[in-house]
């Protein structure tokens, strides 16, 4: 499967986590903090933010509408970036810690993100206010901070509800960071595949504001992983320092596979550039790529689930399950197209193997769909109310929201088909 | 428990002040390197990573030539094969074209015997070559004793001429000159003969039936040579 379908699977199910996760938010009827009830909210939004940018950037620029392709997935990815922003002033540890702070912070976002649009309306797509990574400064930087606050708590370290606060940070930042993360060596090897990574390129300034947003995120993931090897050594090793370390060694594999190479593809790296050898875009495939489409929302699934973010009960049971199914059917045959690209196998076989694998998916679903939504972890609502204000919400401030995104994304999708049809050039 | 509801009560708190203050002490120094880097050490890689550059593509020729001689019966054809291990072992590179002179003259020593009547003829297979290019003379004949020329390009669009090439890189375009396929295989020149016999053939004594044909081949070698162009 090239790229292009990844991204095509990747904006599938994107979507799919979006949407249902939407309706069971909607359908949710047990109390949720507000934060966490928002965090829901915003996390969903920016995964059918994610399914239209890589829906529409599947089809490639090959094609009569390629603005729309561009715009689209520009704006797309821009409110993306405008919800993970919020996401991280509010959860896990809300930032924004009354009505007024939150107030301001959506003021100040959706102000920036508006500004961001028109910059790249007016102006043109690479304009330096464009193609700031402040998805992965800010909330690498918030994400970071409070991984290393509630992971070292002195007196908190066997405490599972403050290491799950540390948890939850780390799987958000390697949810939102981690392709990045498979080329970290490159920023201290002085590497072209590192430092060649634009957005669109063109210009200098903007370059090395995206590029100055990927060295943030490995300078964040650098700290956690100090840290979680500190915790080893000290026998405080959890699940998630794994994951931690599994993505750093992949990264350092990485820059034996991708020293040499010249031009990286655009954006975090997750394509190959033009001058791979077929191995190195087999390898950017299967890392970068497939994290970027395929564990992105298996991340954000496990996140909404396991600490509380949708509450699951007899009403709305079945929508999750059918969630977590769809998920993982999908990502299951798109891994063993993956697959059966870099092994010869017959069409017969693959069918026979991806039938197979779907059972057992299915099956381990079962199971750990369960487990996943039985015991969900609290954070520490009682023990440190310091960090966890208790803020009284309007149902309707919360629809306000879901409307407000939406309203976004159409007036975005809207707006790329008027410049498409307007014959505008991007880049000028 | 009193709910603060200020930012700021949960940055100078003390484990999260130090927290904050190693993150944003890392961060500083990781940002600095990395724009240094970014300005300084890589500031012309960068600026040129999207620059097309471009190439002066050479070639250097070495032309292999040598000749033998077939001897062939009258109304009878026969093969002469010439491949890449017929050239000396200086020889180098990929094969460009291959040249063949025939050439006989009428050697019964009879009184007024007239030239043989000698066909030559190389069929497009055998060897990989440029079988398709207008220019190739893949056949000929005569009866005159005149030497015959015959021409097969074998690799494509190549004509020895240096020319500049945009975009790609240098391995790319010392790849495109480097396809050894071109050349492997074996070449066959059929030669055929029909004997005109002399005006004295009635004779018992006059004898001709055979022609000794030369074949002169000359296989020209070239390798590539890629300069940058860019400063």
């Amino acid at each position: 499967m090239a790229v292009d379908g990844l991204l095509a699977v990747g904006g599938i199910l994107s979507l799919a986590l979006g949407i249902s996760g939407l309706l069971l938010v909607r359908q949710s009827l047990q109390e949720i903090i507000w934060n966490k009830k928002f965090g829901a909210q915003l996390l969903c939004w920016s995964f059918v933010c994610k399914g239209v940018a890589n829906g529409v950037r599947s089809v490639g620029y090959e094609v009569d509408a390629w603005r729309f392709v561009l715009y689209s997935g520009h704006f797309a990815d821009q409110i993306f970036a405008g919800c993970m922003v919020l996401l991280a002033l509010i959860f896990p540890v809300p930032l924004l810690r009354n009505k007024r702070q939150f107030k301001f912070g959506v003021i100040a976002v959706i102000t920036y993100t508006f500004l961001s649009m028109i910059s790249a309306v007016f102006l043109n797509v690479n304009t330096p206010l464009a193609g700031l990574g402040d998805a992965y400064i800010v909330c690498g930087f918030i994400w970071a901070t409070v991984y290393l606050k509630f992971r070292f708590m002195k007196g908190h370290e066997d405490d599972k509800e403050i290491q799950g606060v540390a948890d939850v940070a780390i799987l958000l930042f390697i949810m939102v960071i981690g392709h990045i993360l498979f080329r970290w060596v490159g920023l201290f090897a002085l590497s072209d595949y590192f430092y060649f990574m634009d957005i669109y390129g063109g210009n200098y300034t903007t370059d090395y504001l995206w590029s100055m947003g990927l060295a943030s995120a490995v300078i964040f993931g650098l700290v956690i992983c100090l840290g979680e090897l500190l915790q080893l050594i000290r026998g405080n090793i959890r699940a998630t320092s794994y994951v931690v370390f599994t993505y750093m060694l992949i990264g350092m594999v990485g820059h034996i596979v991708l020293s040499g190479t010249g031009n990286s593809g655009s954006g975090g790296g997750t394509s190959a550039g033009s001058d791979y050898s077929p191995f190195q875009e087999i390898w950017t495939q299967i890392t970068s790529a497939v994290h970027f489409t395929m564990m992105r929302p298996i991340i954000g699934l496990f996140v909404l689930f396991r600490y509380g973010l949708i509450r699951i009960s007899e009403d709305n049971q079945q929508v999750g399950k059918t969630m977590s199914i769809v998920l993982i059917v999908v990502a299951t045959s798109a891994l063993l197209e993956i697959v059966q690209s870099l092994m010869p196998i017959t069409e017969m076989l693959s069918a026979g193997i991806l039938g197979i694998a779907i059972a057992f998916g299915i099956g381990w679903e079962e199971r750990s769909f369960q487990s996943l939504i039985s015991d969900p972890i609290r954070f520490p609502l009682r023990k440190k109310g310091t960090y966890f204000p208790e803020v009284v919400f309007e149902r309707t401030n919360f629809i306000t929201l879901d409307k407000a995104v939406s309203a976004a994304i159409l007036f975005s999708l809207a707006l790329s088909y008027i410049l498409y049809m307007s014959n505008v050039n991007p880049f000028e | 428990m009193t709910q603060d509801e200020t930012l700021w009560s949960l940055i100078k708190e003390e484990d999260s002040g130090r927290s904050f203050a190693i993150l944003v002490s890392i961060l500083f120094l990781g940002l600095m390197f990395h724009a240094y880097s970014f300005f300084v050490l890589k500031e012309d890689d960068i600026r040129n990573k999207n620059s097309i550059s471009n190439y002066a593509i050479m070639f250097d020729e070495q032309i292999e030539q040598n000749s033998d001689s077939v001897l062939v019966g009258d109304g009878e054809t026969n093969e002469f094969t010439l491949s890449r291990q017929d050239a000396s072992a200086d020889a180098f590179g990929m094969i460009a074209k291959i040249s063949m002179t025939i050439s006989y003259t009428e050697t019964s020593g009879e009184l007024l015997d007239p030239c043989d009547e000698v066909m030559v003829n190389i069929p497009p297979n055998g060897m990989v070559a440029d079988w398709e290019n207008e220019e190739n003379i893949l056949a000929d004949s005569n009866d005159n004793c005149e030497d015959m020329n015959l021409l097969v390009f074998v690799y494509p669009d190549y004509d020895g001429q240096a020319y500049n090439a945009s975009g790609e890189s240098e391995d790319h375009w010392i790849e495109v000159w480097s396809d050894e396929t071109f050349g492997s295989g074996m070449l066959t020149l059929q030669i055929s003969v029909d004997v005109n016999d002399p005006p004295s053939s009635t004779l018992p004594t006059v004898n001709d039936e055979n022609e000794e044909i030369q074949v002169n081949w000359s296989i020209t070698f070239f390798e590539p040579n890629v300069a940058s162009l860019d400063t």
